[in-house]
């Protein structure tokens, strides 16, 4: 958690110092604070998504997107365990929405920090392969049950910080691209169990030991919560002060 | 503002350094692979809500039969859909303990489809120095039920039940045939079994049965409420009436015969040249259920047969009563060997009246004993049943199995059997009224509880892996059953279901309890016990039992643990089982 505050809190008074400093850069005689919007899409390791952006000048943005992912792979892989035998089918659920600042150091290379509301759930449900023999009365794999593994982030809302090529809204062109490299905080991740039928037991808390010992090595992990973010945009400026 | 600027580029690669700079890259993927490989599946056995438990007991003491196991084969016609209690489809199942739980495939069971096609089944149980007993059983929820079937001892019989055995009954020749007539008494000569010269003994095969030949008669005095109650397979039967068709009736028995001839291993099913001649003295105060009066000289009364393997009855013949000698008299020869009863009968049903105990008991699902006394059709029945309270009343629930069509009045007492557990159960009302034992009717009976000893809610979490593999993990779905070592009886039986591996026990302090689930015909056992230990704890003990008949037990385990405000404790045990029982059991 003190990584979060401190990551954050570095990441705002940096964005707000710079602003304030343009701010008063671009506030001196001769140049006016103009005010110019765009609206963009993008691809990332987040998902496909679509922003918002508003600038007060040429140097300050602010970014409000929602990025959605949402993908399934049936029966990706198959694990053994004793005589059991298992289809894996892992999903991906990734995005939600965030509010960035970007500053831009350089005409078409900027920083930015911001906050993330987080979607991320990557869930493996695991089923036994085939029917099964317990005793003499044979069990398909419906009426085993299932287990689902699900990793999600510790928090919800977490920091974000990433430095991009290009631009978010056009300096002085409507259409802007941007390439942006980032990462958000989200403190660990957590792996929750649970389970139906003969599986039920795996979501019983009681019965967490091994999954307990994991989460707690995931918390101790200096890099784990940390989500990587590659970004490609594009953006049309809508509104030209 | 070139100063700013580079002091902004600063913080913009600083911080991306903050992010990475304790990345102990090593260290964690090692750490995180002994999590990954630590890592547990728990898969529980299987769940059947559809669980027939089974007791065996003495006619005559009510005792389980704990002595020997008693051998149980499943027939009749959805046989093929019983189970032992870990799935397993055997040829015969051996009680341990008294008793043997029996499931029907779930695949079988509709919860709704059961109520209008119940399953049906036969249980026959044999077991040295016993009376053979069938039962039928029929399923028409998708629930426990516990089913007691009374066993008589042959040198131990109940009262009004008389059992003549003689090891040189008769002798036949190579052909089967034998060479003199016998005669074997019962009751000063009230009853005779006779088997002429020349008759010839056949077996199931019907090859002749040769040599000397053992008699084992047995008669149930059909004026002993005892007696009756002793019959087995009780007198609520599956018929084949005098028009072919199939009924549910009872049985208002006027006497019954069960005789066996053996030579050596040979048992005798049928005659051939004859048979043997069977007869009764009436008592004269017998009532004719169709004359509402005593029977008399030339009143008719059906003769049945015992379908072996099925329990079923047939409807034979119809006799005639005579006066022999001043005395009321019942004859009839017999071309094969099973059960004879001459009896009258009435309409009985499947759907007897219902009564489900729902309460909040010290622990919910808490088994706890019932004392539930009527009367059917005159008799007097005493059923001392364990009931599963709870506050839902799942599985907690008495049923009169076939009654007659007739009014009885039920009245419920706390059964003896609770005290071992330091309670004593209220019920309320106590006592009910039912009209007709066939209307189908559910009574529901609230269970309070007034606890007279300490006692203690012990939690178990039970769980087990291979010896060759920690990652996958078992939680048994069972039941287990507890009684106070000093006990025999069935009033001392509690039962707690297991779920994924998690039971709750009622036990009263400073008592020692077996304590054991059965898994098939395996039954694992030990004893436990729970002291307080100084003010603040309670030690709890459990001792492993390796053999119940010798006694022979392993090291005992012992916990110290905390008591809580609900003076509740909980024990976990991971086990570690050979490869062979564990996969035994998933």
């Amino acid at each position: 958690m003190k990584k979060i505050i401190f990551t954050f809190a570095l990441s705002v008074i940096t964005l707000v110092s710079m602003a304030q400093a343009n701010e008063s850069l671009d506030t001196t005689p001769g140049k006016k604070i103009r005010l110019d919007a765009a609206i963009g899409v993008g691809a990332s390791t987040n998902g496909l998504g679509a922003n918002i952006v508003a600038s007060v000048n040429n140097i300050v943005a602010l970014r409000l997107g929602y990025e959605t992912l949402d993908k399934s792979f049936p029966d990706a892989m198959t694990i053994s365990q004793s005589d059991y035998t298992f289809n894996v089918s892992p999903s991906l659920k990734n995005g939600g929405f965030s509010a960035i600042l970007d500053w831009y150091i350089r005409r078409s290379f900027y920083i930015s920090a911001g906050m993330v509301m987080s979607n991320l759930n990557l869930t493996a449900n695991i089923k036994s392969a085939k029917a099964i023999k317990i005793g003499d009365i044979e069990y398909s794999p419906d009426e085993m049950g299932e287990m689902t593994l699900a990793i999600q982030p510790q928090n919800k809302i977490s920091p974000y910080f990433g430095i991009g090529f290009g631009r978010n809204i056009g300096r002085s062109k409507n259409l802007a691209m941007s390439f942006e490299l980032g990462a958000y905080d989200m403190g660990a991740y957590v792996l929750n169990v649970s389970g139906t039928k003969l599986f039920e037991a795996n979501g019983d808390p009681a019965s967490q030991t091994s999954i307990a010992n994991l989460n707690e090595t995931l918390k101790g992990l200096s890099w784990s919560g940390i989500y990587p973010v590659i970004k490609i945009g594009i953006s049309y400026k809508i509104w030209k002060n | 503002m070139k100063n700013f600027k580079k002091t902004m580029l600063y913080f913009a690669v600083i911080i991306p350094a903050i992010f990475f700079s304790r990345c102990t890259l090593t260290e964690d993927i090692s750490s995180l692979k002994k999590s990954v490989d630590s890592l547990q599946i728990i898969v529980g056995t299987p769940k059947f809500n559809t669980n027939i438990h089974i007791e065996f007991v003495d006619a005559k003491t009510g005792q389980f039969i704990k002595s020997s196991d008693v051998n149980v084969v499943v027939s009749g016609k959805d046989a093929s859909s019983i189970y032992n209690n870990i799935g397993q489809k055997k040829s015969g199942y051996t009680s341990k303990m008294g008793f043997v739980d029996l499931i029907v495939d779930p695949h079988k069971v509709d919860s709704v489809a059961i109520k209008t096609t119940p399953v049906e089944f036969a249980v026959s149980a044999s077991v040295n120095g016993y009376l053979s007993a069938t039962q039928k059983i029929t399923v028409d929820k998708a629930t426990r039920q516990i089913i007691r079937i009374k066993l008589i001892k042959m040198d131990a019989a109940p009262e009004g039940v008389s059992v003549a055995v003689n090891n040189n009954f008769t002798t036949t020749g190579v052909n089967g045939k034998t060479l003199n007539s016998s005669t074997q008494t019962l009751n000063a000569g009230k009853q005779t079994v006779v088997i002429p010269k020349d008759v010839i003994l056949k077996d199931a095969t019907g090859a002749p049965v040769t040599g000397t030949l053992k008699s084992e008669i047995v008669f149930f005095d059909p004026t002993s409420a005892a007696a009756q109650n002793a019959i087995p397979g009780t007198l609520s039967v599956d018929a084949t009436m005098s028009n072919g068709n199939a009924q549910n009736i009872k049985f208002i028995s006027a006497g019954m015969f069960n005789v066996k001839l053996t030579a050596g291993d040979k048992a005798v099913k049928s005659f051939d040249n004859g048979g043997i001649t069977i007869k009764t003295v009436l008592p004269p105060s017998f009532i004719n259920p169709k004359t509402g009066v005593a029977v008399k000289e030339n009143d008719v009364i059906e003769m049945w047969s015992m379908e072996e393997g099925s329990g079923k009855w047939i409807f034979e013949k119809m006799d005639t009563v005579r006066k022999v000698n001043g005395e009321l008299v019942l004859e009839e020869t017999v071309k094969h060997l099973s059960s004879w009863n001459w009896d009258y009968w009435i309409p009985s049903c499947d759907n007897g009246p219902k009564f489900v105990f729902k309460g909040s008991l010290t622990s919910n699902n808490l088994a706890a004993n019932v004392n539930a006394k009527y009367k059917d059709y005159g008799y007097d029945e005493s059923d001392n049943r364990q009931i599963i309270v709870s506050t839902t009343g799942d599985n907690s629930y008495l049923q009169i199995l076939r009654p007659a069509q007739s009014a009885a009045t039920f009245t419920f007492t706390n059964s003896a059997g609770n005290n071992s557990t330091g309670k004593e159960l209220v019920f309320t009302p106590s006592s009910v009224d039912v009209t007709n034992m066939c209307e189908g009717k559910t009574y529901e009976i609230q269970v309070s509880e007034k606890k007279y000893v300490e006692s203690v809610n012990v939690n178990v979490e039970l769980s087990a892996t291979s010896a060759s593999n920690k990652n996958l993990v078992l939680m048994p779905n069972t039941w287990v059953y507890y009684f106070n070592t000093s006990g025999t009886t069935i009033t001392d039986l509690s039962t707690s279901q297991m779920t994924n591996g998690k039971s709750t026990f009622s036990l009263a302090l400073d008592q020692e309890y077996y304590i054991g689930a059965l898994f098939g015909s395996s039954w694992g056992m030990g004893t436990i016990k729970v002291q307080n230990e100084g003010t603040s704890s309670y030690r709890l003990t459990f001792t492993p039992m390796i053999d119940f008949s010798t006694a022979q037990t392993g090291t005992p385990i012992s916990y110290v643990l905390p008591k809580d405000a609900t003076k509740s404790v909980t024990v976990k045990y991971a086990g570690v089982l050979s490869d062979e029982i564990f996969n035994s059991l998933k």
